[in-house]
Formats: structure tokens, C-alpha cells, sequence
């Protein structure tokens, strides 16, 4: 008990501790929970977003050879009201910067982002010497997961995909909305 | 024709409005020329049989902080008789002011405006000279050698 | 911009439905402008009056970071300038400084570039047939264009162990040499793809829908292409001779047989089909390279910190799958380059947009942005 408990509020501890926790016990708020997050991270469908190389592995991802379709992320939506994935794929420059952020805030909540390659995470090998580029999107769009690589493979995409499955898991259904 | 004998050529045909023409060590023919001849020189290496150079490849410039000038550097090339040309006019860093060679290449529109863009080179009579990479609004040149910006970090050698 | 096309706007258009003119903005997210680019387009109903594309939104700077790092470091930027046809672009850079210093790549290397740079511009023309499809509304040759790919992505893979950004043409030679059993692969892939080329013209090339929606369209006049700075195959559709490995040959062009080819249309169409036709040419020329190459050193000698000459310049050029791609290089005594300049052929191309979209139709723009091979990092850099 000791490790685990760093970190975490007293209504957390609470919840922890509460009737609801006891393993094995099913009640109407844990299948509730269940079917929501289920249904959640099996159908993300992602925003067709891709600037640069990024894009070519996400497109490469979402083809016959490392199907992302399998994993619920069947249909690429132009339109960001028809998504809830925003997959950032290449680099950001500040004039794309502004268009990034009201496309993230007009998804509908809940959304989850990916910071896919370097460029989106800090900048990547335009951090010194470039007059445009923005090193990390995390500095106006709040990141749930980062995935490195320039570019990364698409092995890693599905793998970034998958801990937004797992992040789904363990978030209570009912997120408080995160201003940046 | 090979750039032996456009050198020679143009030597002779262009005497008077050419400041220099030479072979680099590179081997290939470059004329410079002064502006107010340049937008004829142009043309007339554009419509003239003999050198027929019908296409602009690029258009860019150079900027020399220590010798104050600005160059502008064109590379022609015909498709006609497949021989290339460059040709560079300077320009005063402090107030670059250019002619536009776009009522002879259309090619030049875009190209002129880069260059305006990012070294803030005016080209005189061009039809739409306004920024084209970065947003309308900003204020700085920033490819000329002595940009600074927020944001900006050098890569420390 | 927007402040200016408004202004001009007519209330009460010319057509007989009653329409009025409008601005409408295509972009930057949008799923079939092949990046982030944005479209104004002033339309009157659904007729297209003038198109004025905004560029700048992948501005990434990479001629200022040039200017900061030597000359085998620049190699790493030049993929990410048309990180389609990566090779392509990394040799144009190579070929430049190659130039710019006097070094002369040993003979195996000079092959295996080429082989390297015609199956670059295999997988490049893939996913254009894939995107160009896709805009038009055909979305099954996408997923046939990329399972090819995945096939010429998985040589690249066994070479120099990258997918997408290479970094194997070096300055003088190229990275690694191959691996022995990658001769065999190459030519099992070639005759695996070729009856797939024939497969894909069946599925597009006499489709009625594909022929209604590019045939006519789009159409680029000789001289109004060769004035506004097309070039590759969009040219080669009007029936302009522009190939650069025909009139200014580099690597070992001269020495084996292909044909250029020319479309005389104009139209999107024609573009089409040149492309088709040079995929063909490709697997072509990699055949020929397959049997001449011979063992040897795949790197030449150099000097370990390269400097060009005090005062040098160069500008040189190749064919890329997209067009006439040129490097231009001012050398000032140090180990890095005062002045790197990209001449991009999609940046030419887009600029004729606006005179091939007055009068058609919105659906129309699609069609000819998807002929014209346009990819936007090239247009920014």
C-alpha cells in the first residue's frame, strides 16, 4: 500500500478504499464504467490530420500491411465534430499552430491527442536555427501520448494507440476538462 | 552550345550591357550585370534564336553583409538548344531595389516573392508583391545573415 | 487576402441559377489538398472564378538551417524536403556538393544510386496514383498503390534500415552496401510489380468515371507551361521534351535505354497516363543497373572535413519523380555552405493552378491538384 498511495488525494484514497473496489465485486457504477470505457477505446476514430513525414506512416498505418483499422480506428475523418483522435503527425509551424488548436477544440470531449514524431514532441531536428517551427505542440494542446521516432514506425503508432486504450482504462469515465 | 562558346558569344552580342561575363572553376558561364540593363538583357537572351533560353529555373539571392549588396541570381535554361546561364545583379543591402522579370518568365512571380519575402529585395513593376511564406504581418527578413528573433536559437558549434 | 477577394465580389452572379459570388477557404485541413495547404477560392455558385493558394503553413526553414550545418549534415534535411522521394532529393543535394568540391563517386556506387533512385520514384508514383485516386473518389488503388509500396519500402528497409527518411546518398559515394541476397529481392519484386502496372491501368485507365472527371481537364498549353515554370511530368503531358536525365545526363542515364514519355493533351489525363508509363520505364532502367553492377568501393576518397572553395558557386539539377529538382550552392572557404537554395518543382507547378481552375467546376480543382503531383513541404521547404 505504501508505493501506490504517492501522488494520489484524499478522495482518491477514498475511492480506492470504497465499496466499489473490492475485486470480483460487480456493481451498477463499475459495469456502467465498463461498457463506457469499452465501447470508448475500441472505436477511436481518428482526425485525418497529417502535415509532413508523419502523415505517410500514419496513412502506411492505416493501410493493408499494418492495419489500424483492427483496432477500432476504421474510419479517418476530415472533420474534427466526427472525431475524437487528434493523431498530430508532422511538423507544426506557428501559421499551422493556430489552425491545430481551434481544430482540437472542436472535437468533441472526450478526446485524446498523439504527439507522433519528434517534431510534434519538442521540435525535432528544427529545433535550432528555425524561425517557424513550434518545439512541442504540448505548449497549446494538452498531450495524452507521446510517440518518438522521426518517423516513427508504424509499429510504434499502433503502440501509441494502444496506451491511449490503456489510459482509457484507467481514467474514471467523467474527465475533467483540461484547460492548457 | 557549349559554355565556351556562349561566353565568347554573349562577349561579343552583349559587350555593352554586361559587366562581366566569365567561366567559374565550377564551369559554368556566369554574367554579371548592372541593373538598369538587366530586364533587357533578359529579354533579348530570352526571344534571340541563337540562345533561345525559354525557361527560368530559379530565381534566388545571396546576401553579403560585408560587401552590403544583395545578389540576385537567376539560372536559365533552354530547351532548345540544352544550355544553362546564370545571372546575378547586386543590389544595395541597405535599399535593395530590383527590376521584375515577369513579363518575361511567369515563372519569376512566385520566385520575386519568395525572395521579397524572406530577403526583402523590392521588385519594381511585379504585379502582386506581397509575402508568401510567412504571415502578412510579420516585420523581418529572415533568411539575411543578420536575423534575430524570440524564438529563434542558433545552433551553438 | 480574404479582405481583398471580398471586396471584389459581385452580388448577382452571370449565371442563369441566380447565384452570387463567394469566398470560400479550402484548407488547411482538408482531405484532398495533399498537405497543408490553403485554397481561397472565389466562386460563383459552384463555378470557380480565381483560386489563390496560401502557402507558408509548412515553412519549416530548412535553407536557414542549411546555412548552419556542414555539408554531410544538410543530407538529413533533404529528406524531409519531398520525404516522398527522399533519395531523390538527397542525391541532388550530393550531386551539388559533388560538384561544388570536384569528387567523383566510384562506378558501383554511381549504379547503386540509380537503382535506389528508380525505386524511389516507383514508390513515389504509387502513392500518387493512391492519393490521386482517392481525391477522385476511387479509394481502392490507395490501398493496391500502398501495398506495392510496402514492398519497395521493405528493400529500402534492408539496405539502410529506414522507411521514409533515408539519409543513404552520401556526398561521394552512398552509406552501406548492400547486402548480398539483395539482387534477387530486387528482381523478384520487379517481376511480381510489373503485370501489377497493367493491373491498375485496367482498374483506372478507360474507367468511364476516371476518363469523364480528368479527360479535358485541366488543360496545360506548350507555351503557357514552359513560361510559367512547369515541369516533369505535368510538362511532359503537353508534349514538351523536359526529361533532365535526357538533356543534362548525371549518373549512368546515357548508358542504358529508356524512353522519355510524352502525352500531347494536356489534360489530367495525359499526366496520368505519363506517369504509368514511367513506372514502366522505371523497372525498366532498374533491370539494365541490376546486371552492370560489379563489386567495388562504394565511397570516394575524401578529404574528413569538407570545405569548398573560397568563392565557388553551383547550381545543378536532376529529374525527381515530381520534376526538375535543382540544388544551388554558394561555397565560401568553410566546411558549411553560405547559401543552400532548393528549386522544388512542385512550387512551379502549383503556380499554374489558378489559370487551369477559372471556369471549371469545385470538384474539378481536386482533379487537377491531384495531376500536377504536388506535395506541400516542397512547396514550402
Amino acid at each position: 500500500m505504501g508505493v501506490g498511495l504517492k501522488g494520489l488525494s484524499h478522495k482518491e484514497i477514498e475511492l480506492m478504499e470504497s465499496e466499489s473496489n473490492i475485486p470480483g465485486l460487480w456493481t451498477l457504477e463499475k459495469a456502467v464504467e465498463f461498457i463506457f470505457k469499452w465501447a470508448r477505446k475500441n472505436s477511436l476514430w481518428p482526425l485525418q490530420f497529417g502535415t509532413a513525414c508523419c502523415a505517410i506512416e500514419m496513412m502506411a498505418t492505416a493501410a493493408g500491411r499494418y492495419d489500424i483499422a483492427r483496432f477500432g480506428a476504421e474510419v479517418f475523418r476530415p472533420s474534427p465534430r466526427q472525431a475524437d483522435l487528434l493523431i498530430a503527425a508532422g511538423t507544426i509551424t506557428e501559421k499551422m499552430g493556430y489552425a491545430l488548436k481551434k481544430l482540437y477544440e472542436q472535437m468533441p470531449k472526450p478526446s485524446w491527442v498523439i504527439a507522433m514524431g519528434s517534431c510534434t514532441i519538442a521540435g525535432g531536428p528544427y529545433y535550432y536555427d528555425s524561425y517557424t517551427v513550434v518545439k512541442g505542440i504540448d505548449s497549446f494542446v494538452p498531450v495524452d501520448v507521446y510517440v518518438p521516432g522521426c518517423p516513427p514506425r508504424p509499429e510504434s503508432l499502433i503502440h501509441g494507440l494502444m496506451a491511449i486504450q490503456k489510459k482509457i482504462d484507467d481514467e474514471p469515465i467523467f474527465r475533467r476538462r483540461r484547460d492548457v | 552550345m557549349t559554355n565556351e562558346e556562349l561566353k565568347s558569344k554573349i562577349e561579343v552580342d552583349f559587350k555593352n550591357d554586361i559587366q562581366t561575363v566569365i567561366i567559374s572553376a565550377q564551369k559554368e558561364a556566369i554574367v554579371t550585370v548592372s541593373p538598369e540593363h538587366y530586364v533587357a538583357l533578359c529579354q533579348k537572351l530570352c526571344e534571340e534564336k541563337e540562345y533561345f533560353f525559354n525557361h527560368l529555373s530559379s530565381l534566388t539571392a545571396v546576401d553579403f553583409p560585408k560587401e552590403n549588396k544583395i545578389t540576385v541570381v537567376s539560372h536559365l535554361w533552354s530547351y532548345k538548344h540544352f544550355h544553362q546561364l546564370t545571372i546575378k545583379v547586386d543590389a544595395d543591402r541597405s535599399n535593395p531595389k530590383v527590376a521584375t522579370l515577369e513579363n518575361i518568365w511567369k515563372s519569376a512571380n512566385w520566385f520575386e516573392r519568395e525572395v521579397f519575402d524572406l530577403y526583402g529585395v523590392v521588385f519594381e513593376g511585379h504585379s502582386d508583391l506581397r509575402r508568401i511564406m510567412m504571415p502578412d504581418d510579420y516585420k523581418k527578413f529572415p533568411l539575411r545573415k543578420d536575423f534575430a528573433d524570440d524564438g529563434f536559437i542558433v545552433k551553438p558549434s | 487576402m480574404t479582405d481583398l477577394l471580398l471586396s471584389q465580389v459581385k452580388v448577382g452572379g452571370e449565371s442563369q441559377f441566380g447565384t452570387d459570388e463567394y469566398v470560400v477557404n479550402l484548407g488547411p485541413q482538408h482531405p484532398a489538398t495533399h498537405g497543408v495547404l490553403r485554397l481561397i477560392v472565389k466562386l460563383d455558385g459552384e463555378t470557380v472564378k480565381e483560386t489563390v493558394p496560401v502557402l507558408g503553413y509548412l515553412h519549416r526553414s530548412i535553407e536557414k538551417i542549411c546555412e548552419n550545418r556542414t555539408y554531410p549534415q544538410c543530407i538529413t534535411y533533404t529528406d524531409r524536403i519531398d520525404y516522398v522521394s527522399a533519395m531523390s532529393v538527397n542525391y541532388a543535394f550530393a550531386l551539388a556538393t559533388e560538384k561544388l568540391m570536384n569528387i567523383e563517386a566510384p562506378a558501383r556506387a554511381q549504379w547503386l544510386r540509380m537503382i535506389f533512385i528508380e525505386l524511389q520514384r516507383l514508390a513515389s508514383h504509387l502513392l500518387w496514383m493512391g492519393a490521386f485516386a482517392g481525391d477522385i473518389g476511387a479509394l481502392t488503388p490507395f490501398l493496391y498503390g500502398l501495398r506495392e509500396r510496402e514492398r519497395i519500402l521493405d528493400l529500402f528497409e534492408m539496405t539502410c534500415g529506414q522507411r521514409l527518411t533515408y539519409n543513404y546518398i552520401r556526398i561521394g559515394g552512398v552509406m552501406i552496401d548492400i547486402l548480398p541476397d539483395f539482387v534477387s529481392k530486387c528482381i523478384a519484386f520487379l517481376d511480381y510489380f510489373e503485370p501489377k502496372i497493367d493491373e491498375y491501368e485496367d482498374l483506372l485507365t478507360y474507367n468511364p468515371i476516371f476518363l469523364e472527371r480528368t479527360k479535358g481537364v485541366g488543360v496545360i498549353s506548350p507555351e503557357m507551361g514552359i513560361n510559367a515554370g512547369v515541369c516533369g511530368p505535368s510538362l511532359r503531358g503537353s508534349g514538351i521534351a523536359c526529361d533532365v536525365r535526357k538533356q543534362q545526363p548525371y549518373l549512368y542515364y546515357d548508358q542504358v535505354k529508356f524512353a522519355e514519355c510524352i502525352e500531347t493533351a494536356g489534360d489530367c489525363w495525359s499526366r496520368y497516363k505519363v506517369r504509368m508509363r514511367e513506372m514502366r520505364e522505371s523497372v525498366s532502367i532498374i533491370r539494365q543497373s541490376l546486371e552492370r553492377l560489379e563489386p567495388g568501393p562504394i565511397e570516394a576518397k575524401m578529404p574528413p572535413v569538407l570545405k569548398a572553395p573560397l568563392n565557388s558557386e553551383i547550381y545543378s539539377r536532376i529529374e525527381s519523380s515530381r520534376g526538375e529538382m535543382g540544388v544551388y550552392l554558394v561555397g565560401d572557404g568553410t566546411a558549411k555552405p553560405w547559401k543552400a537554395k532548393f528549386r522544388c518543382a512542385s512550387f512551379s507547378n502549383l503556380y499554374v493552378l489558378d489559370q487551369l481552375t477559372k471556369g471549371w467546376k469545385v470538384a474539378d480543382i481536386m482533379a487537377v491538384l491531384g495531376s500536377l503531383d504536388m506535395i506541400v513541404p516542397e512547396v514550402d521547404r
